[in-house]
């Protein structure tokens, strides 16, 4: 079932972000106490088109407080922002690397923070640049 | 008896052919699952896959073989079969087991999504043998999705 804020948000959002917010939609009624903030902090941010980096971060931080107890709604939500988010910031300049969003939610980062952490930390160890770390940071 | 319209057929034959490519799909997927899953419950899943895939090879003989009862050619060849599947290929490389399962579980609910739909036209079209197959299957399935949600649980 979903909400009059879902439905009245609906109309302004783009397809992915409907079905994405539908996806945390479901996991609400089933929530812990402590979850529920920040799901609907992801759901806002997805019908409101916010901008990836600030999704990303929701995503990620709502990812290591529920995916232990919701595993397939995440994998889902998991699969769509990495189909989606890559789209997205291969039209934007300025981006990272798009195959690094698929590496970052791979790896379970709490924060996009601590994974710019991550690559910092390789960038500076391994001694390459941005356009080569998406490969390296597999190995 | 009245006499099935071409579109009822049609719609019976669209749908096994789908149902086809799915379970050959997912028994590929499967397949892929069993022999790259890592970790701890290796052996459980490794075990847990093979059954499933092999069940998933006898049913895909079943679908073709009805298909050919209504004479029909079956689809067949794996870009064909791709093609009409919805269901994902699993990426090749080390994930997380608990993926794997989430991922043939995605595929096991896509595949009866369809095959819900195939159960419907095989009613409007009074098709009680080929409905009676599509039944079979769907408990198949569900019962599966049962057995990986429960594993997710427990990884």
């Amino acid at each position: 079932m979903q909400t009059h804020f879902f439905r009245e948000r609906v109309s302004h959002s783009t397809g992915w972000r409907i079905q994405a917010a539908a996806i945390v939609e479901e996991i609400l009624p089933h929530a812990k106490s402590t979850q529920v903030d920040i799901l609907l902090d992801l759901r806002s941010m997805l019908l409101d088109e916010v901008t990836w980096e600030n999704l990303l971060d929701t995503f990620l931080q709502a990812r290591a407080v529920v995916e232990d107890d919701h595993y397939m709604p995440f994998f889902r939500l998991r699969q769509l922002l990495e189909y989606s988010l890559r789209l997205e910031m291969a039209i934007q300049p300025d981006t990272p690397h798009s195959d690094m969003i698929r590496d970052m939610l791979r790896r379970k980062f709490p924060t996009l923070a601590s994974y710019r952490r991550e690559l910092k930390r390789l960038e500076f160890e391994l001694n390459v640049t941005d356009d080569i770390l998406s490969q390296k940071i597999q190995t | 008896m009245p006499t099935l319209t071409t579109k009822q057929t049609n719609a019976v034959i669209n749908g096994l052919k789908n149902l086809l490519a799915d379970s050959y799909s997912l028994m590929a997927q499967t397949h892929v699952a069993h022999w790259n899953v890592e970790g701890p419950h290796f052996f459980s899943l490794h075990e847990a896959f093979q059954k499933q895939y092999e069940e998933l090879f006898e049913a895909v003989d079943e679908i073709a073989e009805r298909l050919r009862a209504l004479e029909e050619l079956a689809p067949g060849g794996l870009a064909v079969l791709a093609k009409l599947s919805p269901i994902a290929e699993l990426p090749i490389e080390h994930l997380p087991a608990k993926d794997f399962v989430a991922h043939l579980l995605d595929g096991h609910e896509k595949l009866i999504a369809r095959a819900e739909q195939l159960r419907e036209a095989c009613d409007e079209a009074g098709d009680l043998e080929t409905q009676d197959l599509v039944i079979g299957r769907i408990q198949v399935h569900q019962k599966t999705c049962w057995m990986l949600r429960s594993t997710l649980k427990n990884l």
